[in-house]
Order: C-alpha cells, then structure tokens, then sequence
C-alpha cells in the first residue's frame, strides 16, 4: 500500500512542477524520436509477455477473465507498435506518420485496451470448456489482427474523413481530450477494483497492476496537455507510460 | 508391434498403448513410492483383463507377505495360482545367478507359459554381485527373459536423495531395458506427493510430462500432469508463471 500512495504521490508531485509554463520546453525530434521509440518498443515487449503469460494461463484453465486480461494488453500491443510507426517523424512504413494518424491509433490502443481490461475484472468468470478454449483463442487473435488491419487502413485511407484531434499552433481538439478523458474514467475503476481485491487478498501482483494503471492515469494527464507531439507534456505522458509497465512488469516478475 | 496393456488406463495411454510385446521395462523409484503395487497390478491386470498369465519372481518379501499385501488391494493371488493363471517365486538372487539358475527359471517358465513377468527387484541382485558385475549379470538375466519372449517388468530401488536427476539407476542399469518408468516422492506444499515418468521407451513415442499417482484400495490411479508447476524433479518445485498469474486474477474475481 505504501508503494501505490508513493507512486500516487511522486506522480502528483511531477505533474505540479511541470505543469509551470516556465518549464514548458518542445524537444527536438532527434532527441524526441529516439525516446518515443524507445518507451514504445519496452512497453510493447512488456505487454506482449503479460499478453503470453495469461494466455497461457487461459489456455490450462479456461478462464474468461484472464482471456480478457490477456487480450487487452494484446491488442495495446499491436496497436502501439503501428501507433510507434505513425508517430510525426518517422519514415513511411505500412501507416502514414503524423500528428493525428498517430493519435488516432494511440486512441484505438487506449480505448479498446482499458474497455478490455475493465471487463475483465467486471464480467462475471466463465470457464471455457478444454474443447472450445483453443477456438475461442483462435477468434480473439483474428480479432486482434482485424483491428491492427482495421486501424491501419483507417489512418491510411479514412483519415481525411474523420474529425481532427490536433490542430497545429493549438494543440489538441475538445474530442481528443473527452476521449482520453473517457479512457482515464475506465482505468480509474479498473484501478480501484484491482485495489478492492489487492486489501483482500494482499496479492503483490495484483498491487503491481493497481500501481501500474495508476501511473497510467497520470500519463493519461499528460496526453490530455499538450500542444506539440515533442514537448514537455508528451514526454510526461511517456514516461508516466514506461512507469506503468514497469510496474506491470514488476507485477509478471513477483507473482511467484 | 503388438502392445501389453498394464490395465491401468492413464499409464496405457501415456505408453501409447502400453509396453512393446516382449520388451523389458524397469520401474525405478525410492521405497514405499510403490514400484511392488504396480509390478503386481501388471499381473494381475493382465490376467483378469487380457489372459495372460504372470510369474511374479521375488528376492524381498515371502510368499504370505505378498499374498496378505495383495488382498489389501482386492487381488486373490493365492486363488489365481491354484487356477494356474499365476506363479509366485520367491527365491534368491544368488540362485538364479548361479549357472544353474536359469534352468530353475526355465522350468518355472515352461510350467506356467507367462506372457507377463515380474522381478522385484533388480537391487537384490547387487548385494550378490562386486558392482562393475552387477550390469553384466543383470544383461544375462534380462537377456535370458527377452529370448523366453515374455514382456518383463523389473524393479529397482533408486535413490530418492539430493538433487533429483532424471537417471533411473546409478550403475546404467537403465541402459539394459526397453522402458524406464521413474517414481518420485515430491514435496508441494508441505505434502508429499507421488510422481510418475516415463524418461525412455525404445521404438516408441510416449508421454513425457511428470503426472501425479495415488495408491488407491483398487491399486494405482494415475492422475493429470502436473501441469501447475515447474521443477518437481529438482526437489523445489514451484507454481508455473501463467498458472501463478491466473490465481491471482482469478482469486481477485472472488474477492
């Protein structure tokens, strides 16, 4: 409990000093680009090892509340790598890169990732049968594919068509931040269910994924601020990120 | 190839059937994991399920005790004898491993026809024998049973301390068989608990993960893999990752 008030603290505690507009700085993107990348790819290898241990785990026991687990950071995994290929900067490969194309699958990944991981503590449990475990696995790795496939051609073909999330020189759209609003909402209370059953059971990985999807609303924050792709705000956000998993992580690691 | 069903359901199709015919199989194991239970349950499995008849060779315990042993499990040896389905041979290691020893073998052999034969155990033999002996006179013995074209369970006593390998005997006896089916007894959770694996079979795919085995009033039950843990062998098993990681989130639903 410490360490989640710590966190909860020390996150509060950064933002309050950095929020100052004497500190707001715009990175280069030679120094910004790199950094991205580089929180991007760890939090995707994280989340595809927690992706592959509740798989697993799905797989011997049938569990519908791992497979959702299993699914959202699946899905976030997916979707980040291509977010990580669109980002403003990066050359063209497979999704056109800019602003909005990059916030648009960012979206995605957040939306359908804490949607998933809020059913997982809220569904009720459901064991799939040994027979019928492997197709339903089989369904929700399709899906996962069709929604990479979806979103890529979304922001390559669609993206003229649909509402803009940043402008530039003013920064993101009222849309953008009611959406992110809105993913912040959902991880709230999947981080207060994971705390409900962390005080009852004392689980360190369950403690783990609280911390985690807290400092993932903190970074949530972040992306609700700012006004360039590289500025202060942004960095914030990721880092905030790269603590989540960390955390997430760290939760993979103790469970024994 | 034809194949020997054991009678015990879950051992036969982790054996892919059961043993090759005429193959010899070690059951290895520390005392008391159970390697008598299943050598008798083989007899007597293959006799009121296959009609096979059976010699039991035995260099540890005397006939009563087998006998009062077995009844514990329902299996009425002595009347099996009497209908000549069953022999039990209760001898030295030292007789058979004289020169003559094989004769007296072959006669109870040619007495009672076995397609299924017990030694219990292969370790007696080496209180008779110098160790660099011991694997040549067990090859003779083996050897001898394998020309008789019975399919022959032997049983050895292995060492059940320190770090757990996966080598049945330390003195390659296990080089000598067909198939060698290691017990253990395994700590989990301040239980003891009993394992089974099959670390060989010669000529044929088998089941290679560690299963759980209980003693029962009806004989061996082989249970499901342990699948919930890892290095059981290694004497300090714990929970796997995935399935540590489901009960948390799992508990977390039910709180």
């Amino acid at each position: 409990m410490a360490y989640l008030l710590s966190a909860l603290l020390v996150s509060a505690s950064v933002y309050l000093i950095f929020v100052q507009e004497s500190l707001y700085v715009v990175f280069d993107s030679s120094v910004y680009l790199p950094f991205h990348a580089a929180v991007e790819i760890f939090t995707i290898l994280v989340a595809v090892a927690v992706a592959y241990v509740s798989l697993k785990g799905y797989r011997r026991d049938g569990s519908r509340t791992i497979l959702l687990l299993g699914s959202a950071f699946l899905v976030q995994a997916a979707l980040d790598t291509i977010h990580n290929m669109a980002y403003p900067g990066m050359p063209l490969l497979l999704v056109r890169s800019g602003t909005n194309e990059a916030i648009y699958l960012w979206l995605f990944a957040r939306i359908s990732g804490s949607f998933l991981l809020l059913a997982s503590p809220v569904l009720p449990e459901k064991e799939m049968s040994p027979e019928a475990r492997d197709k339903v696995l089989l369904y929700t790795l399709a899906a996962v594919a069709l929604l990479s496939v979806g979103s890529v051609y979304t922001v390559n073909q669609l993206l003229d068509k649909l509402p803009l999330m940043f402008i530039p020189g003013k920064g993101l759209t009222m849309l953008k931040v009611g959406l992110e609003f809105l993913v912040t909402i959902v991880l709230g209370i999947t981080g207060l269910l994971y705390l409900k059953s962390y005080l009852s059971s004392g689980n360190r990985t369950i403690l783990m994924f609280t911390i985690g999807v807290s400092l993932f609303i903190f970074a949530e924050v972040g992306f609700m601020l700012y006004r360039h792709a590289y500025d202060i705000h942004n960095t914030l956000g990721h880092i905030f990120k790269l603590a989540a998993f960390i955390a997430f992580l760290l939760g993979l690691i103790l469970v024994r | 190839m034809t194949r020997v069903n054991t009678g015990i359901v879950e051992l036969d199709k982790i054996l892919n059937g059961g043993f090759m015919r005429g193959d010899t199989a070690m059951i290895a194991g520390g005392a008391g994991t159970g390697k008598t239970t299943f050598a008798l349950q083989y007899l007597v499995n293959g006799i009121a399920e296959f009609g096979e008849r059976g010699l039991y060779v035995t260099f540890e315990q005397l006939p009563d005790q087998i006998y009062r042993d077995a009844e514990s499990f329902g299996w009425d040896l002595r009347k099996m004898e009497n209908e000549n389905k069953l022999m039990v041979m209760c001898t030295s290691p030292d007789v058979l491993l004289e020169p003559a020893g094989k004769d007296i073998l072959g006669r109870f052999i040619d007495q009672i026809r076995p397609s299924r034969v017990v030694m219990d155990s292969l370790s007696h033999i080496a209180m008779f024998v110098p160790e660099r002996e011991l694997r040549r006179e067990a090859y003779r013995l083996l050897m001898y049973l394998k020309t008789k074209r019975v399919t022959t369970i032997a049983t050895y006593e292995s060492s059940q301390t320190g770090a757990m390998s996966l080598s049945a005997t330390e003195t390659g006896l296990s080089f000598l068989v067909d198939c060698v089916i290691l017990l253990r007894f395994v700590e989990i959770e301040s239980s003891l608990r009993k394992a089974l694996v099959i670390t060989k079979m010669r000529g044929s795919g088998h089941d290679k993960r560690l299963r759980e085995f209980e003693i029962t009033s009806q004989g061996i039950k082989v249970a499901e893999p342990f699948t919930q843990y890892e290095g059981i062998l290694t004497g300090a098993p714990r929970r796997s990752m995935a399935e540590a990681f489901t009960d948390a989130f799992k508990k977390q639903r039910r709180s």
